[in-house]
């Protein structure tokens, strides 16, 4: 275990990748072009810089290359956003057990610069994480940790522009950041948007709250952002600025931005893909769900049936999963129109949690009963009371046929899908509340407790 | 084993070659920039507004700034002042940025500038901020000097050590803590920790009422129950505000026709503890529901102030006729100075009008109609009116 709490204002990215201009190919500088834009005082010593940068980089560059692997959507070392691609689903395999102390797994853990209910994400080496501090939460934090050692790399602390209030058990970190891989999105309740560079460098930063301050509420908001086709696409929902909005995740400039029903709804938009290969993102509230072109903000179709205030939308295999009173299942993968409904089942309806699939089943969380069902018809497998598993919020994670649940107790469990009926394998107890939902990347399983960030192995 | 030998060999090679870059360049910076450049690059980034306003001029500059030399960071910070907030997050993660990659120590440039009255407010914040993580107990001792400083932020960080302060004296001496706590509650600004001292001290025996320590307006006239079924009566400017905002005065004495008939002017008084005005209690838990409060305000002097309001309820507030702030917002959370927003306060009397609004919805955390109100300084200070 390692276990740092060092601030990391003094290591200067100890880790090479951090400042490895290959990282950061849109806009953040490298050095030696940033060298190149201002006057130097000194041509000897400028020339001795850029040798030994060049050397530095070659050098760095040739002890990690095990270490730049790609870091994309669907490389395995990564998780990018809520849910990891919005299915909860792991590309990799996490660790089976969950146990600290002698014998255990746990590979590290790092106490955080203040609270969070915000999922972690992992790009490559490197965890994101957000916190909040201060008085009212008005202190934001973003950290970047690494993923194999633990150890605080850079973070970045700004204060926010919009209503920092929440609920006691909530936090203003609470929306999970997102990534396209190269930069990273950083969302919070109080609507503060700050775009960093892999290597925590500031690219842009908008003020949500401050642009339109009626935005939010002051239970707290929590609906994740998601970046595809160029866009960060973020979703205000509350009874004054109601809205979702596209950002163009270069220039951090309104791409579109439409209104939105004037009541609060905390769910995170979903990114989905038709059969002509275009993108969808899915935005739900209790007055119906739309599909938006991630470009122009136009309606692609839409659907009268209500969606949950809380769980989220899930995709798999071709399916379209809405929460509500009842989990609806749209065939979106069978056309490239408006999509009919699959299947409806009343009994499936989760209470938080945002529904988990594979691409034979889909899990719900119902307070503490856990439901598994048939993903092509909705029929109902099994059902398991998770004994021990208080109040919960985070959606559960899966990886293989194994389900990791925690509670806002922070007891975590590891449920496996044995076919016909479902095991509880392994208990933990993480000492801190778990409310947001976990990452799962290269093997591992990253939680991110109210302060602590933990990575078992 | 070969190959590793020549590893080692570039290995030693690379580090007497940065030991030369380092030797050479010192005393330079090796990215120095002019200062009009850097002034350029600032205001570039002081400029940003709405909507992503001014970005494409701000991106490069932040590139540019973030290879500034931390001796600059004066500059850098200097340009905090007078920012609106987001032009400040863009100052700051490029402060942030060249502090990182300093490979000089900066406490001293940083205690000086911090603890500099003349410098701005934000500014000496963020020096105090970087203080604290690179040189925690000189930072720890010269907040603790900051109890009354005009840097809102360094009172709040030298309360807050005040505040932990007592706590660790209580253990041992309850007195000393009390008379730690006092000191801390008159320098107090952010509601928060003086709730928190409020709280300690009623531990160790000493009652403070929070409607004395924030210094809540509790005398009121209240005028209800008035429409608002389906929420209709948040933009019906009823008898009462038109007045208000023609006359900026109110005839106390008038009736007017109420939600289910003719309504009066009443007395109503907030609670002695909490200072919150209870109109579900006073008007018998009426839903679809609006009522409007006035109070009398006097003041010595015109000076700069704020209206701060607790409620869960949507409301607007008008000061002197003018309208100062308006939220419909409805069951979402409430706390002491929830709201809060900047007014003229004048000499002599200021007359201020309420208009607290509730809904009809049906779940029993949505059953609450009551405020807290009350006027403060620009720093927070809570200011009681005149006799």
């Amino acid at each position: 275990m390692n276990q740092n709490s060092h601030p990391l204002f003094f290591l200067i990215n100890k880790n090479p990748r951090a400042n490895r201009p290959a990282m950061n190919t849109l806009s953040a500088p490298t050095p030696s072009t940033a060298a190149r834009r201002g006057p130097l005082t000194n041509s000897i010593g400028t020339t001795v810089f850029l040798v030994c940068t060049a050397c530095l980089i070659w050098c760095v560059t040739a002890d990690t290359a095990k270490g730049a692997e790609p870091t994309n959507n669907s490389g395995s070392k990564s998780w990018l956003g809520f849910r990891g691609d919005g299915t909860s689903r792991a590309s990799s395999s996490a660790p089976e057990k969950l146990e600290i102390g002698d014998g255990g797994n746990l590979a590290w853990k790092l106490k955080m610069p203040g609270r969070s209910v915000a999922g972690p994400i992992v790009v490559g080496d490197l965890v994101v994480t957000t916190s909040s501090s201060g008085q009212d939460g008005e202190v934001l934090h973003i950290s970047g940790v690494n993923l194999q050692s633990g150890k605080l790399e850079w973070e970045q602390t700004f204060r926010a522009t919009g209503r920092p209030f929440c609920h006691p058990t909530s936090a203003n970190a609470a929306p999970s950041p997102a990534s396209d891989g190269q930069r990273i999105f950083a969302f919070f309740s109080s609507n503060d948007l700050a775009c960093l560079s892999l290597s925590g460098e500031l690219l842009w930063y908008r003020g949500l709250g401050y642009d339109y301050p009626k935005a939010g509420n002051d239970v707290g908001m929590a609906s994740s952002p998601v970046v595809v086709d160029g866009t960060v696409i973020v979703k205000v929902e509350a009874q004054g600025d109601s809205f979702a909005a596209a950002i163009d995740a270069e220039t951090g400039k309104n791409l579109w931005r439409i209104e939105r029903p004037q009541m609060s709804n905390w769910a995170s938009p979903l990114v989905i893909q038709r059969p002509d290969d275009r993108n969808e993102v899915v935005i739900q509230s209790r007055q119906g769900v739309i599909a938006v072109d991630p470009r122009s903000g136009k309606t692609q179709w839409s659907t009268d049936e209500g969606g949950s205030a809380i769980p989220s939308p899930t995709s798999a295999d071709g399916l379209l999963i809405l929460p509500s009173d009842e989990v609806i299942a749209l065939n979106v993968g069978a056309s490239a129109s408006t999509p009919e409904v699959a299947w409806r089942n009343n009994k499936l309806s989760p209470r938080n949690a945002s529904v988990v699939a594979s691409d034979a089943r889909l899990y719900s969380l119902k307070g503490s009963v856990l439901v598994a069902a048939n993903l092509k018809d909705g029929e109902q497998v099994w059902q398991k009371r998770l004994k021990g598993l208080g109040s919960s919020w985070a959606t559960p994670v899966l990886s293989e046929n194994r389900l990791y649940i925690f509670d806002q107790t922070g007891k975590g469990l590891v449920v496996e899908d044995q076919g016909e009926d479902a095991e509880t394998i392994h208990e933990i107890e993480l000492g801190e509340g778990v409310l947001g939902s976990p990452a799962i990347a290269d093997g591992r399983l990253v939680i991110r407790a109210a302060n602590t960030l933990f990575c078992f192995q | 084993m070969k190959k590793s030998k020549t590893s080692h060999c570039l290995r030693a090679a690379l580090f007497l070659t940065m030991l030369l870059a380092i030797a050479v360049n010192a005393g330079h910076d090796a990215y120095s920039q002019d200062d009009a450049s850097l002034n350029a690059a600032l205001d570039s980034l002081r400029q940003v507004g709405k909507e992503g306003e001014g970005y494409s001029r701000a991106i490069p500059a932040a590139n540019q700034l973030r290879q500034t030399s931390a001796s600059k960071i004066d500059m850098l910070l200097n340009a905090m002042a007078d920012t609106n907030p987001v032009a400040e997050n863009w100052l700051r993660g490029v402060i942030f940025d060249v502090a990182r990659k300093s490979s000089k120590p900066m406490a001293t440039g940083l205690q000086r500038y911090a603890m500099d009255q003349s410098n701005n407010p934000k500014g000496r914040g963020l020096a105090m901020e970087l203080l604290q993580k690179e040189a925690p107990q000189t930072a720890s001792k010269l907040i603790s000097s900051c109890l009354n400083d005009p840097s809102l932020a360094l009172r709040e960080m030298a309360v807050e050590q005040a505040i932990i302060g007592a706590e660790n004296t209580s253990k041992q001496n309850t007195d000393q803590a009390i008379a730690d706590y006092r000191v801390a509650l008159a320098a107090a600004r952010h509601p928060r920790q003086l709730a928190r001292i409020i709280e300690a001290l009623g531990k160790l025996g000493e009652e403070v009422s929070t409607a004395d320590a924030f210094v809540l307006l509790t005398d009121w006239q209240s005028l209800a129950p008035m429409n608002n079924i389906d929420g209709v009566g948040f933009n019906m400017a009823y008898a009462p505000e038109n007045e208000f905002q023609t006359s900026g005065v109110l005839d106390l004495k008038a009736e007017h026709e109420g939600k289910e008939g003719k309504i009066s002017w009443q007395p109503i008084a907030g609670s002695a503890d909490l200072g919150e005005v209870d109109l579900a209690e006073a008007y018998n838990k009426e839903k679809g529901a609006i009522a409007y409060l006035l109070t009398e305000f006097k003041s010595d002097q015109n000076r700069p102030a704020q209206a701060r309001l607790g409620c869960i309820n949507a409301n607007k507030i008008w000061i002197n006729g003018k309208l100062v702030m308006q939220n419909e917002v409805y069951h979402a959370g409430s706390m002491i100075d929830q709201y809060i927003a900047d007014f003229p306060l004048k000499k002599g009397v200021n007359r201020v009008l309420l208009k607290i609004c509730q809904n009809e919805q049906e779940e029993s955390w949505a059953q609450d109609w009551k405020f807290q109100f009350r006027i403060t300084d620009p720093s927070g200070k809570g200011l009681a009116s005149k006799p």
